[in-house]
């Protein structure tokens, strides 16, 4: 704290017009396993100082490397820092002179917020768990139910940032996550794939993220192929979380901006079902993206992006907010607006009552590789893997394999018949975003399959 | 500079008597500039370092990663690094590393104008020129980074391998707009070499002649046939096919089940060297040593000597991409295909630059005999299962073949299809060679390795548009 306060002293002496840095520590344990057996322990001990800095709407992003210190404090930094720091600000200073203005920049936020706390944003417990009393109970719920191997990683974050602007705006923060991400197989082709994420160790529940996989795995025994053609499909959350991740990219006025969104020339059109609400919550408790204030310093808050199926709003920071005579919707990343947590309104109905309502239908229990032929109309593909289910007149009855889900999303959006009552917060390989999701159905997709 | 922490991070690990240890350190400097629409977005430049180290205790495997260049810290680390792996040792899986020579090396690649010494406003006229032509598109989004990353890596076992490499990496998105329709195109270039490979990259034209692809696509392009086909594919798809269905599934941690939680599996299994793959036109290599490719290293990040791998010869799968833990479990040697992407990444087994190696014919052989075909020359969306078995090519810029001729352009065929019909039933290769650069990602956590993929033109028999 002490160095990024003698930062930005340095850079508002030298009449810096915008300056953001935030300063973070971040101590990451994770276990990789393949086969039942531990491949690979990690421990990451890592410092980030990351600076947003403003000078004649120049505008420079960079990242200020601290070396060894120890040869004696001045003031709360080093002799060595202070050098260091000096030399940054020159070089800083130097590189911003020989960058161009831009005509797209409105400043940063100026005002000051009372922040409240994230609910169950950080856990203490974090520091003193035992990791493999914790990966052994994820790995065994799984090998009960019968799965033969078990593949994945736990992952166990604890981080500490604080944040200061030129605009005398600061916060601090203590994030905490727990991340489990475990594929069981019975066989060669029979498999099935569950994370879980907490912010706190009271709501990580291994245990059923393992036998929910080892569950899985079981059930796609003797998968045969699938036909292409129409069905309805119900997308277990992991299997819908990428699709809620890209919805809420595409909520961010850089990406209208860009070319690359869906949602351009959307608002307050008819985007979705009627019952469709999607939202962006940076305050979600237990959330993994939330947190307390955006990269400048705006409270954060939930934002209503689509609204009984009417796109409502994008993301906005305090500069793109002002060139659109808007608000900052507090999503403010270091270079531009990005979503937190994308959220799908929970509904009221659980998986067995979507499944008795289906009469042609595949329920996904994960997707992956989703890939885009164009990000401005939303056509997309994506892979179903581990467990995939044929439905038929209500009930499941045969494991499929060998399918590929072409769509669009907007098309899907419109197509949300139902959505389940048991949301489940979310980061995946795939869902690298955070998102909170239930199960959905959504009606007619396109199944396609190779042609031999 | 930070090699005496490098020294001493070793220095402990022996002390603490590590079956095996190492330390790479990554020290990274350079500058980026990201262009929206025409008007600066962002410049940035970056200037870092950090120590990947690795160690091997009674045969498990612990990594320990830190930014912090005090040595205190780094202790603190190590030391929390090697309990976790000791209290983790009775669940570990038993791993070991293959024999090989211990090399003593310090290279670095020549860059004619340092990439450094070219200043961001230069960077940014680059960006300008080429949106100039294309500015009458919807959207357009480019990002230039160039950098150059100095690595140290030194083993327990004596192994000194002191590189200096610098990289530069463009992409661009177009979006392109007739009437209310749109059409995208994604387009990267790297090399690791100086700025004079950038002026090379022609963004310009390259831009342009894209910007009219996409409307020339958008205003004539017709429906592409449905039922059987030959299909002539450009060097970019079969850049993309040999990355995906080759280059992929021959990556032994993913046949070992390594990676089977998120990168996936393979349909390959370990006794498949020796195994027809496909038909006998089909040879196969990765080759780091490509000079001022994006996937080049003479030494990687296991500090194993590089060399031109055959993975497939005349259609028979000859050998499998390794580092040292999966050839130690084939009792073989590795051929140097460890990888890291930066220093808090554990390396792991990657391709370099993968390509279809050259065949005889040209042009006007392989289209001659053609009475109904599509020539698929670039493509948009594209995704491959986990196993690395079935897949999917959208094509971008593509033209229907009538008796032998290019007729008209057609929009976005779309060919699904296994890796084994796929390959089998190529019949002719052509002559010369293209490359691209992409980023190929893999690794939990996520690791996007740059890499040269490509080939000449290849012409696939008989197979049928989705």
């Amino acid at each position: 704290m002490e160095l990024t306060n003698y930062l930005m002293k340095e850079f508002k002496k030298r009449k810096i017009d915008d300056a953001i840095i935030s300063h973070i520590l971040h101590d990451i344990r994770r276990i990789k396993f393949a086969d039942n057996k531990i491949v690979n322990t990690t421990t990451e001990s890592l410092q980030n100082i990351n600076l947003f800095l403003v000078k004649d709407k120049k505008i420079l992003s960079t990242n200020f490397k601290e070396n060894a210190g120890g040869d004696g404090k001045m003031g709360g930094i080093s002799r060595l820092e202070k050098k260091q720091a000096d030399n940054f600000v020159m070089i800083t200073m130097k590189r911003l002179k020989s960058i161009k203005s831009t005509e797209n920049y409105y400043g940063i936020n100026e005002k000051k917020f009372r922040y409240s706390e994230i609910k169950d944003g950080y856990d203490k417990k974090v520091k003193n768990i035992n990791d493999l009393d914790l990966l052994g109970k994820g790995m065994n719920s799984a090998l009960k139910i019968g799965a033969k191997r078990t593949n994945g990683v736990l992952e166990i974050h604890d981080a500490k940032g604080y944040v200061e602007t030129s605009n005398n705006v600061e916060y601090k923060e203590k994030k905490s996550e727990f991340y489990f991400s475990i594929r069981s197989f019975f066989g060669k082709e029979e498999s099935g794939h569950m994370n879980c994420c907490s912010r706190t160790l009271k709501k990580f529940n291994i245990e059923k993220a393992g036998r929910e996989s080892g569950e899985i795995a079981k059930d796609s025994r003797n998968p045969v192929n699938c036909k292409s053609g129409k069905y309805d499909l119900i997308m277990s959350p992991m299997a819908f979380a990428p699709i809620l991740m890209y919805v809420g990219e595409a909520a961010s006025i850089f990406a209208v901006e860009s070319g690359l969104s869906f949602f351009s020339d959307k608002i307050d059109k008819k985007v979705g079902s009627n019952e469709l609400v999607i939202y962006d919550d940076g305050t979600l408790a237990n959330g993994i993206g939330s947190t307390k204030a955006d990269a400048e310093g705006v409270k954060t808050r939930k934002n209503i992006l689509i609204d009984e199926g009417i796109f409502r709003k994008y993301l906005h920071n305090t500069s793109t907010a002002r060139k659109y005579k808007t608000e900052s919707t507090g999503n403010a990343g270091m270079i531009y607006p990005e979503p937190w947590n994308v959220a799908i309104k929970t509904g009221k109905e659980n998986s067995n009552e979507m499944i008795k309502d289906i009469k042609r239908g595949i329920y996904i229990t994960n997707v992956w590789y989703t890939r885009f032929t164009n990000y401005h109309t939303g056509d997309f593909s994506t892979i179903p893997r581990d467990g995939a289910f044929l439905i038929k007149n209500g009930k499941i009855i045969q494991s499929l394999k060998g399918m590929r889900i072409s769509e669009n999303v907007l098309k899907m959006l419109a197509n949300i018949d139902s959505i389940g009552n048991k949301p489940v917060n979310l980061r995946t390989w795939e869902a690298e975003m955070p998102v909170y999701t239930p199960a959905v159905l959504i009606r007619n997709c396109n199944i396609t399959t190779p042609i031999l | 500079m930070y090699k005496e922490y490098a020294e001493f991070a070793l220095d402990f690990l022996k002390k603490k008597g590590v079956d095996y240890g190492e330390v790479r350190l990554d020290e990274h400097d350079g500058d980026g500039v990201l262009l929206k629409n025409g008007a600066v977005e962002v410049s940035g430049f970056d200037n870092s370092a950090g120590m990947g180290i690795r160690f091997l205790i009674k045969n498990s495997l612990g990594f320990v990663a830190i930014n912090q260049f005090d040595k205190t810290k780094i202790k603190n680390a190590l030391e929390r690094g090697l309990k976790l792996v000791r209290r983790g040792n009775s669940l570990s899986d038993t791993v070991s590393f293959s024999d090989e020579k211990i090399y003593k090396r310090k290279y670095k690649i020549h860059q004619r104008i340092k990439l450094n010494d070219v200043g961001t406003d230069e960077k940014i006229k680059l960006l300008e020129n080429a949106d100039s032509g294309v500015k009458t598109s919807l959207g357009r989004y480019m990002s230039l980074m160039t950098g150059v990353t100095k690595k140290y890596f030194i083993t327990t076992e004596g192994a000194r391998i002191d590189s200096e490499i610098p990289l530069s990496n463009f992409i661009g998105v177009l979006t392109v707009e007739v009437k209310g329709k749109t059409a995208q195109r994604h387009l990267q270039f790297g090399n690791k070499g100086g700025y004079e490979f950038i002026k090379k990259w022609k963004l310009d034209e390259v831009l342009l002649d894209e910007y009219k692809v996409l409307k020339e696509s958008l205003e004539k392009a017709k429906k592409y046939p449905k039922g059987r086909i030959d299909l002539i594919v450009g060097p970019e798809i079969t850049g993309i096919m040999v990355h995906e269905s080759v280059g992929h599934p021959l990556e032994a941690d993913r046949i070992f089940g390594r990676e089977a939680a998120q990168a996936g599996e393979s349909f390959v299994h370990k006794d498949m060297v020796g195994a027809k793959y496909g038909s006998e036109h089909i040879n196969i290599v990765d080759d780091p040593k490509l000079k001022n490719s994006p996937g080049f290293y003479l030494f990687d990040d296991e500090g194993v000597k590089a060399r031109r791998k055959s993975l497939i010869r005349n259609g028979i799968i000859d050998e499998f991409l390794h580092n040292r833990e999966t050839a130690a479990v084939m009792g073989i040697k590795s051929n140097g295909s460890a990888r890291a992407e930066d220093y808090d990444k554990e390396p792991i087994v990657r391709m370099g630059n993968t390509f279809l190696l050259p065949g005889k014919y040209s042009w006007h052989e392989l289209i001659e005999d053609i009475k109904l075909g599509v020539y698929m020359k670039s493509f948009t969306e594209w995704n491959i299962d986990d196993k690395r078995y079935q897949q999917k090519y959208v094509g971008s810029e593509a033209y229907l073949i009538k008796d032998g001729k290019l007729k008209y352009p057609i929009f976005r065929p779309i060919i699904e299809i296994t890796t084994p019909v796929l390959w089998n039933n190529v019949d002719a290769v052509g002559k010369k060679i293209k490359l691209d650069c992409a980023h190929c990602g893999k690794g939990e956590p996520m690791q996007a390795a740059p890499v040269n993929l490509g080939g000449p033109l290849m012409r696939i028999r008989n197979v049928r548009l989705n």
